[in-house]
């Protein structure tokens, strides 16, 4: 099932970095952005946080 | 407690139902016979009960309508029956003890996801989905090892990662001095599984970086996934890097991942239920 994001919190682009971000009732962007923390915060590449951003319609 | 400590203590679990191994051993077989085996499983109350269970479950289209063991070995089919009793026996070795900090209802959410994701991404690929669903469903089984044989050691490895934020395998190894690939892998030695499973259970946080796509790739991403998707619902949940060589060599198109998210979401809730009934 594919949720659809109406939440119009604009994400992790508040300056302070997705792992700073409290997750329980986050956006469903800020969520992903949470799973994703340890990769995002290495730089490293992730092909399926662009792939899931996508499923959950915030691209 | 050290690393070799703990795989020792590991190593002195006892050993599977004599009439399980029988089971799995004779599933081995090509030229098993569906009445032999019907006949093993109906001497155990446990496996009948939880063959009837799956072989009604919803996950395969013939609910409620099945009566006998033999049917629902027709219905499962051989390799699918295997991955599910072998699932069963294992859960039933691990009991829910309390372990500060650690869920088991989430624990099963995230490896019988994992296990419906690398089921789809074997079907995909044309491999076998049995032992991908098998080895995707036991690849956390150290992790459910150390909640329920040292819950003491687990419940500070998870206050050190929620402490540093960091990832389960690096907790374990600055807590225990091993992790839970290194303990699963030892277990499913115990227990006499097929070399690919145990070798995809030690080896799925570490692919190796070159080769054709094998086992180990499958879990390896379908653990991904079954992350991404935030299965567990856990709130500290985070997904583990992802080894972009073995994305590569998989191969999966956007169109594919996307009908094994939708998959994978849609049959987890009925897998779930039949398997832990």
């Amino acid at each position: 099932m594919t949720t659809k994001s109406t939440d119009p919190d604009p994400g992790p682009a508040s300056g302070a970095g997705p792992e700073l971000l409290p997750p329980a009732g986050a956006s469903v962007t800020v969520r992903l952005h949470w799973l994703f923390r340890h990769a995002l915060r290495q730089g490293l590449p992730h092909p399926l946080l662009i792939l899931l951003m996508q499923y959950r319609g915030v691209e | 407690m050290n690393a070799e400590a703990l795989i020792g203590r590991v190593r002195d679990l006892p050993p599977l139902p004599r009439v399980l191994t029988e089971v799995l051993l004779a599933l081995q077989r090509d030229d098993v016979a569906v009445d032999q085996l019907s006949l093993k499983i109906s001497q155990d109350e446990a496996l009948a009960a939880k063959t009837l269970r799956l072989a009604n479950c919803s996950f395969y289209g013939v609910a409620g309508r099945v009566g006998s063991i033999r049917d629902g070995i027709n219905v499962l089919g051989l390799r699918t029956l295997s991955a599910a009793l072998a699932a069963a026996a294992v859960a039933g070795r691990f009991p829910r003890v309390h372990c500060e900090g650690f869920d088991f209802d989430a624990h099963w959410r995230h490896s019988i996801g994992s296990a419906l994701c690398a089921q789809a991404i074997a079907r995909v690929l044309q491999m076998d989905e049995s032992t991908a669903f098998t080895a995707a469903l036991l690849h956390d089984i150290g992790r459910l090892a150390l909640a329920s044989h040292f819950p003491a050691e687990f419940a500070q490895t998870l206050r050190y990662q929620a402490e540093h934020d960091c990832l389960t395998h690096e907790a374990e190894h600055a807590v225990l001095g091993t992790d839970h690939c290194e303990l699963g892998a030892a277990i499913a030695e115990h227990w006499c599984f097929a070399a690919p499973v145990i070798q995809a259970i030690r080896q799925h946080h570490a692919p190796q970086a070159q080769g054709a796509a094998n086992l180990v790739d499958v879990v390896h991403v379908a653990d991904n996934i079954a992350h991404g998707l935030d299965l567990s619902g856990l709130p500290s949940e985070a997904v583990p890097p992802l080894s972009v060589p073995t994305w590569m060599r998989l191969g999966l198109t956007a169109e594919q991942c996307r009908e094994i998210f939708e998959r994978v979401e849609m049959e987890l809730d009925g897998l779930c239920d039949a398997l832990n009934s």
